[in-house]
């Protein structure tokens, strides 16, 4: 009986440290769960009230959006193409290759345009948003803006968060075409389906819901990726390290996020 | 009696465990100039955010012109912070907008909403009072020099006529020529705009020609003050070793204790 005791009185410190290290990385992450809201509430209120920096808003459409569109284009078209590839090779083995045209479609229209761009995106524009608002961080640029009676808030952040938000559905609707367009050159001069019968398919099968939920998707991931962007950089830690790992972390966490709520999303619309 | 423009009582501030001021007691009569030195990681750097509202006091009083700042309402904090102008240690310059720009970026954003080529000509103007030439304002702070972008960051401090200014450690990796020539710079334009000017340094060469009156601050709390003429017979152990600059003295014991 003491022995066990004793082996439990040996225990316990490890027990109490176990039970330390759990509590402590649950506070740690409630507590970046609240930062975090009260920044997205900081956001959205400084979108709606004045001043508003247009021309900063239009610089970032160029940024995030026009300069996005050749990443965003080639992804959609070796998508689409390696997807007819793919799907003739599986679909030949049950005689079934009209039905490529509308996996093409529909795969691109509802997940994959949507969700590669939002990758790339965040790869390319969510790093480059962290780099610079955490540089700004660090070099007290964000606390002379202060001191020149400029709200931060509305000067950096709001015109990143907006354009991501509208600029991702363009690109995507761009990305849907490409892609679609993929397909269709290689199941024309590749595979040597019809042009004619293959646009009549991916005509027929394509509702406009389908091309609506992946806009939305792109919506909602343009947000998260620049809102993360921001978030990281914003509260970027000292030196060429914090900057460093504020890049890292707004392209992880835009990138989990995501896939969580592309997955969300889905269920919402399709079910 | 005096106005002060500046007042804080007892003003604590704490990050996380570790206790940064520790009741700071200071009063800068209006139009003075009041020079805080102290060691790295005494708190100078840190006082300096919490009456600019950069940084939240966790308690105390912060009084500008007799009004309370802490817990100020977002909008009585813009009021507030047109009065001020702020020069950074490393400039702060924004680097992705020319030098003109710069310096007019508090009439141009900063709610003054000067039309720009106004704004653009009280730039040149401003350089020009810190001895810069025209040739420079449509250049990138990153084209600059250490010493030009520093009088850059003057220029901006100054543009918008501010009643207190704040320099954070101005001859901080400054050559001694260079450095000289901003503490003149520094002195004539505290002196044309009749501004209140508090700044926080370890250059006593810099401080004697600054101040009006010196604080000292040691470990979160201000230990010493008094006027520039009384720093050299301050009878204050913790203040001889700092203007002497001695490796041994109360304040490295307390250190190593």
């Amino acid at each position: 009986m003491n022995a066990a005791i004793q082996k439990f009185a040996d225990f316990a410190p490890h027990l109490q440290r176990l039970c330390q290290a759990i509590g402590a990385s649950i506070l740690g992450t409630l507590g970046s769960l609240g930062r975090l809201s009260f920044f997205v509430g900081d956001v959205l209120k400084n979108c709606i009230t004045p001043p508003f920096f247009f021309r900063h808003l239009l610089r970032q459409f160029m940024d995030i959006g026009y300069y996005s569109l050749p990443v965003v284009g080639m992804t959609a078209l070796f998508t689409g193409m390696v997807l007819a590839l793919q799907s003739y090779t599986g679909f030949s083995r049950f005689n079934a290759e009209s039905a490529i045209a509308s996996v093409v479609v529909l795969s691109i229209t509802r997940e994959l345009a949507p969700v590669l761009a939002g990758l790339m995106v965040a790869g390319r524009v969510g790093a480059s948003i962290a780099a610079e608002i955490g540089t700004m961080r660090v070099t007290e640029q964000i606390d002379a803006l202060t001191t020149l009676s400029v709200n931060p808030m509305k000067y950096l952040v709001v015109p990143r968060v907006l354009a991501g938000t509208i600029m991702l559905p363009v690109l995507v609707l761009i990305g849907d075409i490409i892609g679609v367009y993929g397909g269709f050159i290689v199941s024309t001069h590749v595979l040597g389906f019809s042009a004619g019968s293959y646009l009549h398919q991916t005509w027929d099968v394509l509702e406009r819901m389908d091309v609506i939920s992946g806009l939305v998707k792109a919506s909602a991931f343009g947000f998260i990726v620049t809102l993360m962007g921001c978030y990281h950089g914003y509260n970027s830690g000292r030196g060429a390290q914090g900057v460093g790992a504020a890049t890292t972390n707004a392209v992880v966490t835009a990138s989990i996020l995501i896939l969580i709520f592309n997955f969300i999303l889905t269920q919402v619309f399709f079910s | 009696m005096t106005l002060n423009k500046i007042e804080l009582k007892n003003v604590t501030k704490s990050f996380g465990s570790k206790k940064v001021l520790q009741g700071v007691d200071l009063a800068v009569p209006k139009g003075s100039s009041m020079v805080i030195i102290g060691g790295s990681g005494t708190g100078k750097s840190v006082t300096l955010k919490c009456v600019l509202g950069l940084i939240q006091a966790d308690s105390g009083s912060i009084l500008i012109d007799g009004q309370e700042t802490i817990g100020a309402s977002a909008r009585e904090r813009d009021d507030l912070m047109r009065k001020f102008g702020m020069l950074f240690q490393g400039g702060a310059l924004f680097d992705s907008l020319p030098v003109w720009h710069n310096v007019a970026f508090g009439l141009i954003h900063g709610r003054k909403d000067m039309n720009t080529s106004a704004a653009k000509a009280l730039a040149i103007e401003k350089l020009d009072a810190v001895g810069l030439g025209k040739n420079v304002a449509d250049l990138y702070p990153a084209e600059l020099s250490g010493g030009m972008q520093k009088r850059v960051a003057l220029a901006r401090a100054i543009a918008t006529n501010p009643e207190i200014i704040f320099f954070d450690e101005p001859t901080t990796g400054l050559d001694p020529i260079m450095a000289d020539v901003i503490n003149d710079l520094i002195v004539k334009c505290v002196k044309e705009l009749g501004a209140t000017a508090m700044t926080i340094t370890h250059d006593m060469a810099s401080a004697r020609k600054i101040a009006d009156h010196v604080a000292m601050i040691h470990l979160g709390k201000i230990i010493w003050t008094g006027s520039i003429n009384e720093l050299d017979n301050s009878d204050n152990p913790y203040v001889d070793q700092f203007i002497h600059g001695r490796a041994n003295g109360p304040i490295t014991d307390i250190l190593a204790a």
